[in-house]
């Protein structure tokens, strides 16, 4: 009797979730994991020989699965259960924030120093062009490194300091690198990171604006001079496609200013031109944080009408993208460039806007520079 | 494919279970070869053919040797059995070992020939092992040969074993590849068997091969004495989740299909020392070597430098089993000389020390063992020993390492206590006073406890490699 309830139950188990599986018809993409899903590859002798049908199959089976969501669910239930803190390189953290765990893992050295090398001889280089004193490198730290507090306990924020200061040291100029660890610990306790994605909040960009400002001597725009406008509340990001915990949503925040009044946006030489750093459309997509700019973009030019007599030049990633309003006071044009886009040589768009950039900027995120594969190439 | 894979469970052995037992008796073992084929060929669908030039060779060997044995003409048994034994270990040799031999005759000679980056085939060294055994038994005359190729072929590819083993011997599944009877108790048996050892797999195994990975991952300046000693935890119990895992769904697996292959694993981690551990771990591969090495050289009825000399050979050849590479020869080495040292003078001290000494003593040098098997690069591996002596890395103890600690403590606990014999005789011992209608209903939960959460954790998770796919 046992052993026909036990082969019961595993001919039950076998057979009806393969029939489950067999039967559900096809996702094409994941809201949960905002991503595309696989679907059946076609069967091509070659594929089969060199085992790319087999693979690209057997991720179809696993992206298809009936009731994935659940499943996922299911295991990481299962893992936090036992005691574990963090699920798929995502700790779940204090007052719902999902922090990003960074490990050596992460990081590929030898790519690391080639990007450190890299950024500090274009820093230099534009260094002698533009004068040394004219140049700046923001870098953004991870959310657990700007916001410690939030982690589980014991948990520790990834080393990043080590490559900012082996950056730091390449420079010729090394005071022109400003590591922004400092300057946001300072405000410990308020939402300068999403909790559900891995960017800084309009509040967090604001606090580097205003280390940026006091650092190049500008007037650095009081908090209640802006208006807060809260552009959506059911933002969930990054963090939350890996780890799907119920954690509250996050809200997206524009800070408006009289700066921001006649601007004009020339995305990619004109393939797109606008009248305002943000793109509401983009609020129905799932990564609110399109709001900002609409996303990465190769080339962008800003034109504020400051009458500053100043042009900036600067190098971004996403992080950029919520932190450049705070400037349009401070330059008439702005050239955003962002590097794992741009297709054209940084040189030529120096000859195009050579004679009129007055400052530079670096604005990076230390672990996504890590990890960036464009720094080799250039 | 791998067992512990949505699409072994839910596309492979659904119809294949379906076909078996629908098809009559006599067609089984060509539903079973033919099913193991495409079982092999969707990893390897070039190498599918060495297999099966393997199979053909030994099948023919084992016909030639049948057949000179019969009409006494030893040369042609001779001649067979040599065929047998010069294809497949050269089909090994070079498979496996080809880039390795350029690398030592590149760095002894002047030479610089260039490497051949041959991808190893899966369970080569599983299954020309297991085809050896056949024909050298058919020689001994300990079994006759297989006259069908039918049934031959379904022992050499039969999939429940083929890729991880355990090394099946041929003898001791002869009589049931031509006349098993499948049925009900082998069948459920099977499915327990199966279960448990796809729950080590992917509850255990891989969750601890997660912390061992960004363990190892992690730069010697990095980590903490403390954080090396958790890492080598996590791998020597990853690594027996992971191989008696396998080991026990291969069981498993044979058992519904009407086979008994013989245990792989008996709770190793209890051994009082390390001759008995490894007469617990992995015991079809002891006993292969054992047969087909170590006796015919000597074994133990020699003189005693004769005997150190079998031992050594046995290690050497047992380390470079595991891989083409130094650091597995010095880990097989480093356990001949152990054993050697047992043998001659520890085995009188180790019988005077408390028990949990002596369970402390083998841990420990279990442990160092797993330290030098999980670094190929013995350049790393060298950093990670001085990481454990504190003679390297950032300190003796972080916050990172306590925090790997206490976060994985209960999977270390259960992990620990699932490698003993503790939860199998608890659970026997439940089951006795639950009595049998309680116990069946008991079992039947915890088994689908068992086949849901693992399933959960293959959907979750891309992260569901072999260790003893190197193999």
């Amino acid at each position: 009797m046992k052993n026909r309830l036990t082969i019961l139950l595993f001919l039950l188990f076998v057979f009806g979730a393969s029939a489950a599986s067999l039967l559900k018809p096809d996702t094409e993409i994941s809201e949960r994991e905002n991503r595309v899903l696989d679907t059946m590859p076609a069967l091509r002798l070659e594929a089969v020989l060199d085992g790319s049908f087999q693979e690209d199959y057997e991720a179809y089976v696993s992206d298809q699965f009936f009731l994935r969501d659940s499943w996922v669910d299911l295991s990481s239930g299962l893992s936090l259960a036992l005691g574990k803190r963090d699920v798929g390189g995502i700790y779940v953290g204090k007052d719902g924030y999902l922090v990003e765990k960074y490990t050596d893992a992460d990081f590929d050295e030898s790519l690391v120093a080639g990007n450190i090398t890299a950024l500090a001889a274009l820093a230099n280089k534009l260094s002698a062009a533009y004068g040394a004193e004219n140049v700046d490198l923001l870098l953004i730290p991870a959310k657990a490194a700007a916001m410690p507090q939030v982690l589980p306990d014991l948990a520790s924020a990834y080393p990043e300091e080590e490559t900012v200061e082996a950056l730091r040291a390449a420079l010729d100029c090394p005071q022109q690198l400003l590591y922004l660890q400092d300057a946001l610990l300072l405000h410990a306790g308020e939402a300068l990171y999403y909790r559900t994605d891995h960017h800084w909040t309009t509040l967090g960009a604001y606090y580097a604006y205003a280390a940026y400002a006091a650092r190049k001597g500008f007037a650095v725009t009081p908090r209640d001079a802006f208006t807060i406008e809260v552009v959506a509340q059911d933002f969930y990001g990054t963090a939350y496609n890996k780890l799907s915990l119920p954690v509250a949503a996050d809200s997206v925040e524009l800070w408006h200013s009289d700066d921001e009044s006649g601007i004009t946006v020339d995305m990619n030489d004109g393939a797109r031109v606008s009248d305002s750093f943000y793109f509401r459309d983009q609020l129905a997509y799932s990564d609110k944080y399109r709001v900002f700019l609409r996303g990465n973009t190769a080339k962008i030019v800003v034109d504020t009408g400051a009458d500053t007599g100043r042009t900036l030049l600067l190098f971004k990633d996403s992080y950029a993208n919520c932190f450049v309003p705070f400037l349009s006071g401070n330059f008439d044009r702005i050239i955003l460039l962002d590097l794992r886009y741009l297709s054209e040589p940084i040189d030529t768009v120096l000859e195009s806007y050579g004679a009129q950039i007055t400052d530079v900027l670096f604005l990076y995120n230390v672990e996504k520079f890590m990890q960036d594969e464009t720094w080799r190439a250039l | 494919m791998v067992f512990s894979s949505l699409l072994f469970l839910f596309r492979f052995l659904p119809p294949v279970l379906l076909v078996y037992f629908l098809v009559p008796r006599r067609g089984r073992n060509l539903v079973l070869l033919l099913a193991s084929l495409l079982f092999y060929a969707w990893g390897e669908p070039v190498y599918v053919v060495l297999m099966l030039v393997s199979t053909i060779v030994d099948y023919c060997a084992g016909r030639a040797i049948a057949f000179g044995r019969r009409r006494g003409r030893a040369g042609i048994a001779r001649v067979a059995l040599g065929c047998s034994l010069v294809i497949n270990l050269s089909m090994l040799g070079v498979m496996k070992y080809a880039d390795f031999a350029i690398g030592i005759v590149n760095s002894l000679t002047p030479l610089s020939l260039a490497a051949l980056h041959i991808a190893l085939p899966i369970g080569i060294s599983f299954y020309t092992f297991q085809t050896m055994s056949y024909t050298i038994d058919v020689y001994r005359g300990e079994v006759p040969a297989q006259r069908s190729l039918i049934t031959f072929g379904a022992f050499v590819t039969s999939f429940p074993q083929l890729i991880a083993g355990p090394v099946v011997q041929y003898k001791t599944v002869a009589q049931e590849l031509s006349g098993r009877r499948e049925n009900t108790a082998d069948f459920a048996e099977g499915v327990r068997r199966f279960t448990i050892g796809l729950a080590k797999k992917v509850l255990i195994a891989n969750q601890l091969g997660e912390v061992f990975d960004e363990i190892a991952a992690t730069q010697t300046a990095h980590l903490s004495t403390l954080a090396a000693w958790v890492g080598i935890a996590a791998y020597t119990l990853q690594i027996y989740f992971d191989f008696s895992g396998y080991s026990d769904m291969a069981i498993g697996l044979g058992r519904m299909f009407g086979f008994h292959f013989l245990e792989n694993f008996e709770h190793p981690y209890e051994s009082a020392s390390v001759t008995e551990f490894w007469r617990r771990w992995h015991i079809s591969m002891g006993t292969w070597f054992r047969e087909y090495v170590y006796i015919p050289l000597g074994g133990n009825r020699c003189t005693l430098a004769k005997q150190i000399r079998n031992i050594a050979i046995v290690w050497f050849l047992t380390g470079l089993w595991h891989g083409a590479s130094w650091c597995f020869v010095l880990w097989g080495l480093y356990y001949g000389a152990i054993l050697v040292l047992e043998k001659l003078v520890l085995k009188r001290a180790l019988r005077r020390l408390p028990a949990a000494l002596r369970h402390g003593y083998t841990m420990l040098l279990v442990l160092f063992g797993w330290a030098i098997f999980a670094y190929p690069d013995m350049a790393d591996g060298a950093g990670y020993f001085r990481t454990l002596f504190g003679l390297a890395g950032r300190g003796l103890c972080d916050s990172g390492a306590l925090y790997l600690l206490l976060t994985n403590a209960l999977l270390f606990a259960v992990a620990a206590i699932g490698s003993t014999s503790l939860a199998a005789r608890a659970g026997r011992r439940l089951e006795a006073q639950a009595g049998a209608a309680l116990g069946a209903a008991a079992e039947i939960a915890f088994l689908a406890a068992l086949l849901v959460l693992s399933v959960a954790c293959l959907v979750n998770a891309s992260y569901n490699p072999f260790l003893y796919f190197r193999f």
